[in-house]
């Protein structure tokens, strides 16, 4: 094997490995999805019964809640610094900061909407009320998170295969 | 306090030079008012006091804002305190709340649209039973029963605070049966003024309840509690007398006659050995009359 083919067969290589790890960052993002889901779902089953049992004030709430870490954790503290930095500032401006977060973190945009719902009421009414709408966003979690499984059952293998075979094609197109 | 309050109120009484704050009145599209030395008067933007025309207006955004600083954001946490119409905050303070009441089965369930809030200032006065305290406790580890009596905001709780002050720190055991939260001023539980060193609250209990649940529990050699007057309470209160309990106790009342006119009260009064009646002639505390009641159980 000559120089020249050394380098083909490098260059050939980076193809397949460039477009197979995006295939793979792809079929990741499916799985990410839904773990972000399953612990949103988490997050609000947390907050039902720090309200329900312990009437914890949502700042005590969202502090003990962020010890799940992760996704939730960047979401609690997102709040409840923008909470810190005006007092009195309503409830729904720091949940919305909270919402960006999940959105640049790669939540959908539809159920980054439907927890803007829940952060419009959340904090302004009392025990039960607060039960009823969490039940209701944590339906509406469950219904995201079963098109997520489906989602990832339908695309994770196609895209972990997906890119290595776009790869190969290239290749093969441009020999 | 000020912390309490929406920050453009606050920045108000900040600058504001009414001393001592006694009271704040936040109502919607009105002057914000306060009340100092028994006085009620408004300020304008610069916390000057000023006429009503010229008087800072309070905005529903001023009220959105003091009720989310109030409850932390967590209407649910207070719900119950809210339902019976104030809050305590950390400080001893006591808010009102004024709004729309919801109704289930005939009860209050919740307060909406609030549209005002009274801060009460809680101020403790050491010192204030001074001038009763030989009378209530004439000799080492004795008190007598006492009765507090006066009309509104002549220093009633102020009185008994204190006196369960200085009888605890006479190494007395004093369980306070505060239903209103008035004389400790408990905040989730933990008393916001001093009531001495060895002080049990039961804070919110029902009065009737709260004194059975001191002789049951507590062994306390004195009760305080605060606005006698219920039905109820001749009951509990002989059931103190009955274990040799001293109890301090306040009621409405413009003197002693006026007190014993009245059917519930009249009943209790077997109980006490001592009556102090107050009324604010030299401002809040003034001690009118120490009388013996000479009690008969």
């Amino acid at each position: 094997m000559d120089r020249g083919d050394a380098v083909q067969l490098a260059g050939a290589l980076f193809i397949v490995l460039a477009c197979g790890l995006m295939g793979l960052t792809i079929a990741r993002s499916f799985v990410c999805q839904v773990q972000n889901i399953k612990d949103l779902i988490t997050m609000l089953q947390l907050l039902e019964t720090e309200i329900e049992h312990s009437r914890s004030a949502l700042p005590i709430a969202l502090q003990r809640v962020g010890r799940m870490g992760g996704l939730v954790e960047g979401f609690a503290r997102t709040v409840l610094s923008s909470l810190a930095d005006v007092p009195g500032e309503p409830f729904l401006q720091a949940w919305s900061a909270g919402l960006d977060y999940l959105r640049s973190a790669g939540v959908s945009k539809d159920l980054a909407e439907d927890l803007a719902v829940l952060g419009a009421v959340l904090g302004n009414s009392g025990v039960e009320d607060q039960k009823r709408h969490l039940r209701l966003a944590r339906i509406r979690l469950e219904e995201f998170y079963d098109a997520a499984v489906e989602e990832k059952r339908l695309n994770f293998r196609l895209w972990s295969y997906l890119g290595f075979g776009t790869g190969l094609l290239i290749i093969l197109l441009i020999i | 306090m000020y912390e309490f309050v929406a920050p453009r109120i606050r920045i108000i009484l900040e600058q504001s030079s009414v001393v001592p704050l006694e009271e704040v009145r936040l109502r919607v599209n009105q002057p914000l008012t306060v009340k100092s030395r028994g006085r009620y008067c408004y300020l304008d933007e610069q916390g000057n006091t000023t006429a009503l025309k010229q008087a800072y207006r309070v905005t529903s955004d001023d009220l959105m804002r003091t009720v989310q600083i109030l409850t932390n954001n967590s209407w649910y946490a207070w719900e119950e305190e809210i339902r019976s119409g104030y809050l305590t905050v950390p400080g001893g303070h006591r808010v009102g709340f004024c709004g729309r009441a919801v109704l289930y089965g005939g009860r209050i369930k919740t307060i909406h649209s609030v549209s005002s809030l009274s801060i009460r200032v809680a101020r403790q006065i050491y010192g204030a039973a001074d001038g009763v305290i030989g009378r209530i406790c004439p000799g080492v580890g004795k008190v007598r029963s006492t009765l507090v009596i006066s009309p509104p905001g002549c220093g009633k709780t102020t009185l008994l605070r204190d006196v369960a002050r200085q009888i605890a720190a006479a190494g007395i055991q004093v369980v306070i049966v505060d239903e209103r939260s008035e004389i400790a001023a408990c905040h989730q539980g933990i008393p916001q003024l001093d009531v001495g060193p060895q002080t049990d609250v039961l804070d919110g209990y029902p009065k009737t309840e709260g004194i059975m649940t001191a002789v049951r529990a507590l062994s306390p050699q004195v009760v305080v509690t605060d606005e006698i007057g219920h039905p109820d309470d001749a009951a509990a209160l002989a059931e103190l007398a009955r274990s040799g309990v001293s109890v301090i106790a306040s009621c409405h009342g413009e003197d002693v006659q006026q007190v014993r006119a009245r059917k519930w009260i009249s009943e209790c009064l077997s109980v006490f050995e001592l009556a102090v009646v107050l009324s604010r002639r030299q401002g809040p505390g003034t001690i009118e009359q120490v009388l013996s009641l000479g009690r008969r159980t």
